[in-house]
């Protein structure tokens, strides 16, 4: 594996098994994250982002479950090199429950029921370190309070001891961000992290991942459908669409040469001016197809412009590399 | 937190008054009083109820006096002296009465909160933590025929199983011999005998429910982000589970301890009667149809006053568990 990666993901499928079928909300999606990189991860809602999330921790709710596919984890550390394939782990095995909040922890969209409403901040940051490392012992509360003065909370000493409904939205989420980072992750996964704030606050929460990353070198997967967002804090970017992965590259090949009819339809619907500001995915013809019923071949054909019949509804549109580091899923680049 | 208390405390009193004037208006609604029904009595057994002894008799127990005066008095002595007045069926003073049935109906009821939490905590949770698992049905079947079968049914049945299979007398809380001896170890035993067959009666049909309250609140629960943030921490599935989601679920179940005491004590009335129990239950019911207004209303009166000190309990527990509360 490139040193340079710490998660290789490939042709991950997780499916839900519900009543009424089965849910392929990661159907063959394939992404890498690079270390201290931050990846941007797009696409419209229900898209698979978050299951592709939850994947990588291993936390994903039932009635989910990883079908197939592989999560190369590269650990390396002073001596240590090696690489874990995570969905060869069960959920609750030992070795995955050390992986989740120490290596790889996560953040989400609402920082409010993200926390346990009875117990004081305080008391569950320390308890990321305790899990991990129980014989920390007496040092746990003054590394919480240095955490949390890290991110900026003010007046930690008595932050620490408040309730989650105590603390303001912005307040709330740098608590959680504190909690993730208690143990320095190589890590991070923000669900959405500032979905749920206003403008101010998210530029303050933004500033701040950035910020934190510098410190402590980690790698971000960032997910939003927010392509403003995807512009000020991604290196790299993936965009999914119906649980796979169409189009990878650096931000800036993005913005300026996107190649998957998807990608491009999605650049267009925003007004120009919008680009760097706060514009949402939306306005494509279309709705996007039930995944309970994923559409054979690409599975954008039923929207897509350039839509050839009897290759595009047939065979699934392997990765093509257009560029180094630039991959895209669609018959238009094959051979 | 302390003024929350304080509140509640003073919320008491008023509380308390308006229930005893209720209760007053109540056990007088009805058309005649005691001697009505005492005169009733006399004259269906054959002899003569004079209008002289009639008349004597209201005077003895003031019930020429108008109402508010009965109430005014009545209230004095319970304040003062603790004087529930006077039971005149049973011609003794209503505090004789009714402090030993008073006592073991909270206790029954007591344990039978108890034992139906031992119960429904344990299975609630696993049910909910493996929904849908053969586990889970058969106690969500077990727990609707537990709800279907009548309190007094389950008592006639278990009474039956203890007589023909041991030879045991079940009825009351004590066998012949201890009735009337003096506390011991052997007695103690003895009562502890007898004392679980309404425990288990009363505790069947409740513990069904709180077992479908306790599953779905938790189910609620654990799909809240929280339990998906300690998951993501790196938590034991039953660690997790235990420490977060089971404390929150609790909330209801601390709510309920208010409204779990009078469906209890109505429940022990029947239930009381079939087992020949000395709670409070059966002597109610006597008084209300030969209208022993002290009596009746005294009764009243306490468990009302239970119930407000119930729901008293459970705000400060509810306020101990949940800052959300505690810090309004
Ligand atoms: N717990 C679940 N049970 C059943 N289906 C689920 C569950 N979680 C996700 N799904 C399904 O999986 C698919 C992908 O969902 P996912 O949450 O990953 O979307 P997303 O890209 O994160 O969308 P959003 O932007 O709205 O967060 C959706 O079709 C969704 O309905
Ligand atoms: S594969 Fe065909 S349908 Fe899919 S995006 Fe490319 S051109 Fe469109
Ligand atoms: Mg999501």
């Amino acid at each position: 594996m490139d040193p340079g990666i710490l998660i290789d993901i490939q042709h991950l499928h997780t499916n839900f098994y519900l009543r009424e079928g089965v849910v392929k909300a990661v159907n063959g999606a394939s992404l890498t994250i690079a270390k201290g990189r931050t990846l941007g991860v797009v696409g419209e809602s229900g898209c698979g982002k978050s299951v592709t999330a939850q994947s990588i921790l291993q936390i994903v709710p039932r009635p989910g479950r990883i079908e197939s596919g592989d999560i190369l984890l590269h650990i390396a550390e002073g001596d240590l090199d090696e690489t874990i394939n995570i969905t060869d782990l069960n959920p609750g095995d030992p070795l995955m429950r050390d992986i989740r909040g120490s290596r790889i922890s996560m953040i989400f969209q609402e920082p409010m029921t993200s926390f346990s409403p009875v117990h004081t901040v305080g008391n569950q940051l320390e308890e990321t370190i305790k899990l991990h490392q129980p014989k920390s012992g007496d040092e746990a509360p003054a590394r919480v309070l240095d955490m949390l003065r890290r991110v900026g909370i003010a007046n930690p000493e008595r932050n620490v001891e408040a309730y989650p409904h105590q603390l303001s939205g912005g307040m709330r989420q740098r608590a959680m961000i504190a909690m993730a980072l208690m143990l320095e992750p190589s890590l991070l996964i923000a669900d959405e992290p500032t979905t749920a704030l206003d403008v101010t606050t998210e530029a303050q929460i933004l500033a701040l991942m950035r910020d934190m990353q510098s410190e402590l070198h980690m790698a971000i997967m960032f997910i939003t459908h927010d392509l403003g967002v995807i512009a000020e804090m991604a290196d790299d970017v993936a965009v999914m669409y119906l649980g796979r992965v169409v189009e990878k590259a650096p931000v800036r090949a993005i913005f300026h040469s996107p190649k998957h009819p998807y990608l491009q339809a999605l650049l267009e619907s925003i007004p120009r001016i919008q680009k760097r500001t706060g514009a949402r995915l939306q306005a494509i013809e279309g709705v996007v197809p039930n995944p309970l019923d994923v559409p054979p071949g690409c599975p954008f054909h039923l929207r897509c412009p350039d839509f050839m019949p009897g290759v595009c509804d047939e065979v699934v549109p392997p990765d093509v590399t257009v560029d180094e580091g630039h991959t895209v899923a669609c018959h238009l680049y094959t051979e | 937190m302390w003024k929350f208390l304080l509140q509640r405390l003073l919320l008491f009193i008023p509380t308390f008054l308006v229930i005893s004037v209720i209760t007053f208006v109540l056990i007088q609604a009805p058309p005649g009083d005691y001697i009505n029904s005492y005169a009733t009595q006399l004259e269906a057994s054959g002899e003569e109820a004079s209008e002289a002894l009639l008349l004597a008799l209201r005077k003895r127990y003031g019930l020429d006096q108008p109402v508010y005066i009965q109430y005014v008095k009545w209230l004095w002595g319970i304040f003062t002296r603790l004087d529930f007045g006077h039971s005149m069926q049973w011609n003794r003073p209503v505090g004789d009465l009714i402090w030993d049935r008073l006592a073991w109906t909270v206790l029954i009821s007591f344990l039978t909160i108890i034992f139906t939490w031992i119960l429904a905590f344990p299975i609630g949770i696993y049910s909910a933590t493996h929904q849908y698992s053969g586990f889970d049905y058969s106690f969500t079947f077990l727990g609707f025929v537990g709800a279907g079968i009548p309190d007094f049914l389950l008592a006639l049945v278990l009474m039956w199983l203890g007589f023909a299979f041991f030879g045991l007398d079940m009825g009351g809380l004590f066998s012949e011999a201890f009735r009337d001896a003096p506390w011991s170890w052997a007695k103690f035993v003895d009562m502890l005998k007898h004392l679980w067959v309404p425990v288990v009666v009363l505790s069947v049909s409740s513990t069904a429910g709180l077992i479908r309250t306790m599953r779905a609140n938790l189910l609620d629960e654990l799909r809240k982000p929280y339990v998906i943030t300690a998951r993501s921490k790196g938590m034991t599935e039953w660690h997790l589970v235990l420490k977060y989601p089971v404390r929150v679920a609790l909330n209801p179940f601390i709510s309920s301890i208010a409204y779990v005491l009078p469906q209890l004590v109505s429940g022990t009335t029947i239930i009381s009667i079939v087992l020949s129990l000395p709670t409070t239950g059966p002597i109610q019911i006597r008084s209300l149809m030969s209208q022993d207004m002290y009596l009746a209303g005294s009764i009243f009166l306490l468990l009302a006053s239970l119930t407000i000190l119930g729901t008293f309990i459970s705000d400060i527990l509810l306020a101990v568990v949940d800052p959300r509360i505690r810090l309004e």
